[in-house]
């Protein structure tokens, strides 16, 4: 089920009001039928893999707080997971590349298709199911006793398919919390699913059929128009992921429970280390805790510290995707923070703090590089990326207009809004429309949101980006 | 909870007087005046056209046949009512609305090769929304098709018009005024000519195009116009076999006693990729060449 699908608009209001008219002790109960049925609207037969998930690491997770053989077990079971995961996302990519490399020496066979669905969301569980697993084992975290409350850990509906990966200690607490209703929280996360939407249909789904159609036929277009589809998917991977972001959080405070931020203004960075803390939080914090900081993080040696970096950048590449792009995506930002790394050595480079025109000009310098990350992501193929990358540099032309200017126009309009409220929110000003303290205006820019919403939102229940993750 | 309530009943309220009020002024502005840009050709079909000749079809009817070029040859009226990206049901929608207040002596439909094989509404029909509650019955039935919530939302005339009166707007300060020349829209000369592609295999028809396909030769019939097809040249090979689609919409054409014809293939266009923008559309030059070919074609099979 889409957040932006009509279902979803009688599926939420029906489960947050039945969360709250029920006893405490079935709100879980009601909550893990609801994310199971969330999910089976895609295909159903995959509830299966997430209750195997489900019931191997909460077994693992009991057997670690015995104590014995804690090794053994985790081992099992992390393999186990990522042996699903791996199935699923990166088989068919692994045997195409091996038999392509095989092919480049000469041995030519056919390549076998293994014609697996990806599993929505499969990333985002699994790695939740295995953060859970690991605090376990690190003795960092008690094991969850009740299993109907650790499988609604792992497919809470509202962050189940594309995050926030909630960590378990965060989460567990609040099944087990009595809440009370309270309206002013219910309105803030309203507003949160409101600006979610205006992201994601407002933004996203508005700049989207400019960059397919630039994307899917890089060849027939120039330089610039790849540059400003680069432009715009920058602002369209973030709000399609953001605004997901934001009403799962909307739509989790609703029901009284707190998810991690996901995004705090990430176009607003001024390095590329600051960059990763704003963007995707959830996974880059995951990724520090259980690979990074493990691996010795920045207490070592520099050029420990750069190899850690990169690793973990690499990494993240090869989790948002079972392709080549993502890998150089991963190879690219790996890059540039060893260079973030060497520039701090470097003292005639290390400038402090800096005026407000120096910031200006790192926030700019750090979006045009992201920006340029952006291609390996977006792009069909690795052929696609040099191809970009030769035409922005290379071949500039008139812009390619799309479905027309007032399209143009009204989409970058939207972004504009977008950065206003970024920038209102980075500098702290105190201009406040939806989260006003006058009730009534609150209400009324709440309505007004929406009512742009209306007129100028794409209602065709584009998928997110980030599912296929 | 008072709060929650009261919060939701602002909203409400202010979305639905809005709504309303939004309805009475998209009305009065749709009466009244000339909508600008994309909707120019389709208001101008709808409100004024006297033509003698009209052409309907999507972005190869649109980009590959010139009005006048047609006119000087038949010494006729004539005017390009293709639109982008539009199918079936925008024909069937604009020949019902046409044939309300003018008779034309022909009407030409530039289609494409898989004309036939689907029959849905698309994304592009909703360029109509402005005009639904008009008494257009086909208009309104395809804006409220779909499922229950469908039907509903489309009573709210914020959600009927979403992204259409925000483009309309801005048409009056970024391009206004009449759009291409008598409706027809150039494609220029692109940075880069296509590359040929092979098309393999038949394609399957939908049953409910072939009965789109017949209602919309019924109406023509029925309004004494005369229907004539055409498939505009395209950059594509096909290997082996035609297009399935194509050889039914043929058929359908020998049935009915209706003209085609058929540039799909057209050797002096396949052997010339600077006569296109890319595989589907031709530019401005090989328009030129093209509508002087249909030209021909139609002086002796309309003024027979």
């Amino acid at each position: 089920m889409l957040f932006n699908s009509i279902q979803f608009l009688l599926f939420f209001p029906i489960v947050s009001i039945l969360y709250w008219l029920l006893p405490q002790k079935f709100r879980n109960v009601m909550l893990l039928v609801a994310s199971y049925y969330f999910y089976m609207n895609w295909e159903p037969i995959y509830a299966i893999l997430i209750a195997i998930t489900t019931i191997t690491t909460w077994y693992c997770g009991y057997k670690l707080e015995e104590g014995k053989h804690k090794k053994t077990y985790l081992s099992i079971v992390l393999i186990f997971n990522f042996s699903i995961l791996f199935v699923y996302k990166y088989l068919n990519f692994v045997t195409e590349s091996v038999f392509f490399g095989l092919e480049y020496l000469g041995i030519k066979m056919d390549v076998p298709h293994f014609d697996l669905l990806l599993p929505v969301g499969i990333s985002f569980y699994t790695f939740q199911a295995v953060g859970y697993i690991i605090d376990v084992y690190r003795g960092t975290l008690p094991a969850e006793k009740n299993l109907a409350t650790y499988a609604l850990f792992v497919s809470f509906f509202p962050q189940l398919v594309a995050g926030p990966i909630e960590r378990a200690k965060n989460l567990l607490p609040q099944f087990y919390e009595k809440h009370r209703f309270n309206g002013d929280i219910f309105i803030e996360g309203l507003k949160l699913m409101v600006w979610g939407y205006f992201m994601k249909l407002g933004i996203a789904e508005n700049v989207a059929p400019y960059v397919d159609a630039v994307y899917n036929n890089m060849a027939q277009h120039n330089g610039t128009s790849v540059l400003f589809a680069t432009f715009l998917f920058t602002f369209q991977i973030f709000c399609d992921f953001g605004g997901y972001s934001l009403i799962a959080i909307g739509a989790a405070k609703c029901m009284g429970f707190d998810l991690v931020q996901n995004f705090k203004r990430p176009y607003l960075a001024r390095s590329m280390r600051d960059f990763w803390r704003r963007w995707h939080i959830s996974l880059s914090s995951w990724f520090a805790d259980y690979l990074y900081i493990p691996m010795g993080g920045s207490r070592c040696s520099t050029l420990k510290h750069q190899r850690n970096i990169f690793f973990t950048m690499f990494v993240s590449g090869i989790w948002h995707g079972a392709n080549w792009t993502f890998i150089l995506w991963g190879i690219y930002h790996g890059i540039l923070q060893v260079l973030n790394i060497i520039k701090r050595k470097i003292s005639f480079l290390d400038y402090g703090e800096g005026g407000p025109i120096i910031k200006v000009l790192e926030v700019i310098f750090i979006f045009i590089l992201s920006m340029f990350g952006w291609i390996f992501f977006r792009a069909n193929s690795v052929g696609d990326v040099w191809l970009a990358f030769e035409k922005i540099f290379t071949q500039p032309g008139l812009l390619y207009n799309g479905e027309g200017k007032p399209s143009m126009f009204m989409f970058l309009s939207l972004i504009a809004i977008l950065m206003f409220k970024e920038l209102k929110d980075e500098l702290n000003l105190k201009i406040n429309f939806i989260h006003n303290k006058n009730f009534v205006i609150s209400s009324i820019s709440t309505a007004l949101m929406i009512i742009l919403i209306l007129l100028c939102a794409k209602f065709e229940g584009g998928q997110f980006i980030y599912f296929q993750f | 909870m008072k709060r929650l309530i009261l919060f939701i009943a602002i909203i409400i309220s202010a979305i639905f007087v809005v709504d309303i009020l939004f309805g009475v002024f998209s009305r009065y502005y749709v009466k009244n005046y000339q909508i600008p840009g994309d909707y120019r050709t389709i208001d101008y079909l709808i409100k004024e056209t006297k033509d003698d000749v009209i052409i309907v079809g999507s972005s190869v009817a649109l980009n590959s046949t010139i009005s006048s070029v047609l006119e000087d040859s038949l010494n006729m009226s004539v005017w390009n009512g293709a639109c982008n990206g539009q199918g079936l049901p925008y024909f069937e929608t604009i020949l019902e609305v046409v044939f309300s207040h003018h008779t034309p002596k022909a009407i030409i439909w530039g289609m494409r090769e898989n004309e036939l094989n689907y029959y849905t509404k698309g994304n592009r029909y909703k360029m109509l929304a402005p005009y639904y509650g008009f008494g257009y019955k086909t208009l309104d039935k395809y804006i409220e098709e779909g499922e229950l919530v469908d039907k509903l939302m489309a009573k709210s005339s914020l959600y009927r018009n979403n992204t259409i009166w925000v483009r309309i707007l801005l048409y009056n300060f970024i391009e206004p005024g009449e759009k291409g020349e008598k409706g027809f829209v150039a494609k220029g000369i692109p940075p880069y000519y296509p590359n040929i592609i092979e098309v393999e295999g038949t394609n399957e028809i939908d049953e409910q195009g072939v009965e789109a396909f017949n209602r919309i030769v019924k109406k023509c019939r029925d309004n004494n116009v005369k229907l004539i097809c055409y498939y505009p040249p395209v950059y594509k090979k096909y290997v082996n076999v035609t297009s399935e689609a194509v050889k039914i919409t043929e058929q359908l054409c020998k049935e009915n006693n209706i003209e085609i014809y058929n540039a799909l293939q057209d050797p002096a266009f396949m052997a010339d990729s600077t006569l296109f923008y890319d595989n589907d559309h031709l530019n401005k030059n090989g328009a030129e060449i093209f509508s002087r070919d249909l030209s021909g074609f139609l002086k002796d099979v309309i003024t027979e």
